[in-house]
């Protein structure tokens, strides 16, 4: 009960640094508050209790006051203004494409090379971007979590089981799937697609032969619930992580197949194919990600042997 | 009035218990054992405004520190650079000229009632 009071004070001054910081700080507030309550005690001729703890507590000030105190850390990120560098990447790239939906409006067809070189400029600021935020994100990653702590890595791991294994979140699961299964069974042949990015018409976005790989679709997305329930049925959670962890693998094979059958409609310009093929070949990699990070959540699970024993190392 | 009376005596605390630190950091200290020589020495503080100050003495290379784990638990030791010692100095300077300040302010005031 001491520990649950002087690590709820100390949540509370600590909540909002970053993660060096907060490690340092905690430990020094805790011998500080331990240091005091045992001289308090002594002083009083009793043993260290929860009222004393208290005192301490109540001695030290209020928790969000003390919080305020504390000089902010700046982390690398904020310090390296990536932030500002991308806004203003992202400015740029707006103000040219307005240029050129001004140029276009104002003298169509006239000027096709200063609005393709406009689309060039957009495009090198978009990947200019996407780098920046890429390394923005690798930056991100080591300062919040390879320096974290074992006792935050402990927690975070306990959360991110807990969560995967939560009733809350399989229902979620569950009913998205539903949803995405009564979609794409019975709009498919009606989900609308631009045939051309300049002309606008609409058309339907698959052909008849995307029927064929609905059998498919719904064999994974019944596996995929099946799974889903496992994780609240039976206590060896990494059994279903192992399951969704093919399944991804299946998904993934199941888009590739897509991607090589290609039954959309063949209206679509040479730009719009191309595009549609990206995104199948984006969606099988997420597949393959996934599945790689069920597998991993699998062999946490299994090491752990469920949520009770983790949370006792 | 209390408030008001409780803020500025806030205030000025605050700024004393920075140079009080730096008096008392001439030999290496932990927390509660600076919190313990400010009591003896009459500076009556909330003892967790201590630590901010001290985080925000070593960021501006007033003080500098070092963990020791030996003991019943770690604690963390500051000790005052050779920088804090020049700016400890001056502010010293300063404060006590403007302690001879308010005596002399005070002074008129009590001549002029």
């Amino acid at each position: 009960m001491i520990d649950s009071i002087i690590d709820g004070y100390i949540g509370e001054v600590t909540k909002e640094m970053g993660v060096s910081q907060r490690g340092e700080v905690a430990k020094e507030l805790r011998t500080h508050i331990l240091d005091s309550a045992e001289a308090l005690a002594a002083e009083r001729n009793v043993a260290v209790d929860e009222g004393i703890v208290r005192e301490v507590i109540e001695r030290m000030g209020p928790a969000e006051k003390i919080a305020a105190m504390y000089p902010s850390r700046e982390t690398f990120l904020k310090k390296s203004q990536m932030w500002k560098a991308i806004q203003a990447l992202a400015g740029i790239a707006v103000a040219f494409l307005v240029i050129g939906a001004l140029l276009s409006l104002v003298a169509p067809g006239q000027v096709d090379v200063p609005v393709h070189t406009i689309l060039m400029v957009v495009s090198a600021l978009a990947l200019a971007i996407v780098v920046i935020s890429a390394i923005f994100m690798a930056i991100y990653l080591y300062e919040s979590r390879l320096k974290a702590t074992y006792e935050e890595r402990l927690k975070r791991l306990n959360k991110s089981l807990s969560d995967l294994t939560s009733p809350l979140k399989v229902a979620l699961t569950i009913i998205s799937i539903v949803f995405w299964l009564a979609i794409i069974n019975l709009l498919w042949q009606r989900i609308p697609f631009l045939i051309d990015l300049q002309d606008g018409r609409m058309i339907s976005l698959f052909t008849p032969e995307f029927g064929g790989f609905l059998p498919y679709i719904n064999l994974l997305g019944a596996c995929t619930i099946v799974a889903e329930l496992l994780f609240v049925l039976i206590r060896q959670k990494w059994v279903p992580a192992v399951i969704e962890s093919a399944l991804d693998v299946g998904n993934s094979l199941l888009v590739a197949w897509i991607y090589l059958s290609f039954p959309f409609s063949p209206e679509f310009t040479p730009l719009i194919a191309a595009m549609i093929k990206v995104v199948l070949i984006l969606i099988a990699l997420g597949f393959l990600i996934g599945a790689a990070q069920k597998l991993w959540k699998a062999a946490q699970l299994f090491i752990h042997g469920g949520l009770e024993s983790s949370k006792a190392i | 009035m209390d408030d008001i009376l409780e803020r500025f005596e806030a205030e000025v605390k605050r700024g004393v218990m920075q140079v009080a630190v730096m008096c008392l950091l001439q030999r290496e200290r932990y927390g509660y054992d600076i919190i313990r020589s400010l009591k003896e020495a009459g500076i009556g503080v909330e003892e967790g405004t201590l630590y901010p100050i001290l985080r925000r003495l070593e960021d501006e290379r007033i003080l500098s520190s070092r963990w020791v784990t030996e003991g019943p638990r770690p604690r963390k030791y500051y000790v005052i650079t050779e920088y804090g010692k020049e700016i400890r100095g001056k502010l010293l300077a300063s404060l006590k000229s403007i302690s001879r300040a308010i005596e002399i302010l005070e002074k008129g005031m009590n001549g002029a009632d």
